[in-house]
């Protein structure tokens, strides 16, 4: 095996470890979460809204 | 619930900063802080609730000042379990004593403020209780410490359930991974406990979607449905409340470890609400077990209170009944297995596939029938409801 191969393994097992790690999955879901939260946010959800309060 | 979600995000948006801002060099002034902006908040939904917080927390001081006063240790161990009987009065609390507070008109309309608050109450309870243990066998919660843990905001409602232990040694310093891991918790929390819960409950805030009169199967159906609600509704706050701490530096114990994949009620209760089980198994069981000798009417007797801990009401009182005989059942018939059959006897894949199949299928059929039992508005609904099951409602 070439040297290129052998770094382009290393680099593919390397992102397979990261896409497998808790974290990432975490990090992930956050990214999905935040945008349904967005989503359904109404766009007037910033404070002015509570100005009853 | 979307707006006052948004209500919390800038209130958190706004602590975060100023909390890490603070300097670090007097370690009490971040704390400090913290217990300052989770008051204003309580205030802000109710001066009731935080009057009671109040009164919770002089119950943990003055176990202290007992301690230093010499009093026997296994004395104030007996009298922590008082600290439960208030739970009794709070179904009396007219509930425009839990609105007062600024938010209270608002949060009432979202969530239903007295449930939220009376869970809020139930977790007051078992928080002072934690800590009068803390305080008797040490190591004793300072103040501070114990003020922190009564009233953060980000675990107020509903935990997950610790003592004085999470907020005793605050992070430094606010790590990038802990950041990240925070906001991502936070964000994964709001949209199961906001939008995939409401989306399943389809708008029902209560978690109690009533009887459906159509029958058998759709009666099952509303169970499974309910339960799955409960479980966005729990799990998701949970999230929240884990995200929140982490932005903050605390950590939180976990809560959910895949409860959906539960084949026996012993499993069940390994994988949901981690935090009341470690409380189950330290303060009840092991106990209960040391007096009575035996486990199987341990068991029973600790979720029999636990359900009176949820809501003292004969709804809950049954459901304690039902996890307390389900697990004592279960824990008899794995004894009697393994004393008949030879530990070397291998059992064929497809008979532990259907085993699993069946031990899951029973598993969540009786946890959600339970759950929607307890959560009838009263006997009489947890009745009728038990009747749509086998036909007869």
């Amino acid at each position: 095996m070439t040297e290129q191969t052998l770094t382009e393994q290393k680099l593919v097992k390397k992102a397979i470890a990261i896409l497998r790690a808790p974290k990432t999955q975490t990090y992930a879901l956050g990214v999905i979460g935040w945008i349904i939260v967005l989503n359904a946010m109404p766009f007037d959800w910033a404070l002015p809204a509570y100005a009853e309060f | 619930m979307i707006a006052e979600f948004s209500f919390l995000a800038w209130y958190l948006g706004l602590s975060v900063p100023l909390y890490w801002a603070l300097p670090a060099t007097w370690p009490g002034l971040r704390r400090a802080f913290l217990v300052v902006v989770s008051i204003l908040l309580l205030w802000m939904l109710s001066p009731f609730i935080l009057a009671v917080v109040a009164f919770y927390a002089l119950i943990v001081l003055g176990f202290g000042a007992a301690i230093s006063a010499g009093v026997a240790r296994k004395t104030l161990k007996s009298v922590s379990w008082g600290v439960f009987i208030p739970l009794v009065l709070v179904e009396f609390v007219p509930v425009d004593l839990l609105t007062s507070g600024l938010l209270g008109p608002r949060a009432i309309e979202i969530a239903g403020i007295r449930g939220f608050a009376l869970l809020g109450l139930s977790y007051t309870a078992i928080r002072c209780f934690i800590m009068c243990r803390e305080t008797i066998d040490g190591p004793r919660p300072t103040t501070l410490e114990t003020v922190s843990a009564f009233v953060f905001f980000g675990s107020f409602v509903a935990g997950p359930i610790a003592g004085a232990a999470p907020f005793r040694k605050p992070a430094n310093h606010l790590s990038l991974d802990d950041a990240l891991t925070g906001f991502a918790r936070i964000g994964w929390g709001a949209a199961v406990f906001l939008v995939l819960r409401a989306a399943v409950a389809q708008a029902d805030v209560t978690g109690w979607i009533g009887i459906d009169p159509q029958g058998t199967a759709a009666a099952w159906v509303e169970t499974y449905r309910a339960f799955l609600v409960l479980y966005l509704d729990f799990a998701g706050y949970t999230e929240i409340a884990i995200g929140t701490a982490l932005l903050f530096g605390i950590r939180m114990p976990e809560n959910f470890r895949y409860p959906f994949l539960a084949r026996s009620m012993q499993e069940f209760w390994q994988r949901w609400h981690l935090s009341l089980g470690a409380f189950i198994g330290t303060y009840l069981f092991k106990p209960l077990v040391r007096s009575y000798g035996k486990p199987t009417v341990a068991i029973f007797l600790a979720f029999v209170i636990v359900g009176l801990w949820h809501r003292f009401a004969l709804p809950y009182f049954l459901w304690g009944i039902g996890h307390g005989a389900g697990l004592a059942l279960g824990m008899y018939l794995r004894k009697r297995a393994a004393l008949k059959t030879p530990a070397a006897a291998p059992k064929s894949p497809a008979m532990t596939m259907i085993e699993n199949g069946a031990g899951w299928l029973f598993t969540m059929s009786y946890v959600a029938i339970l759950s929607r039992f307890a959560t009838s508005p009263d006997i009489g609904t947890a009745g009728r409801y038990i009747l749509s099951l086998v036909g007869g409602g």
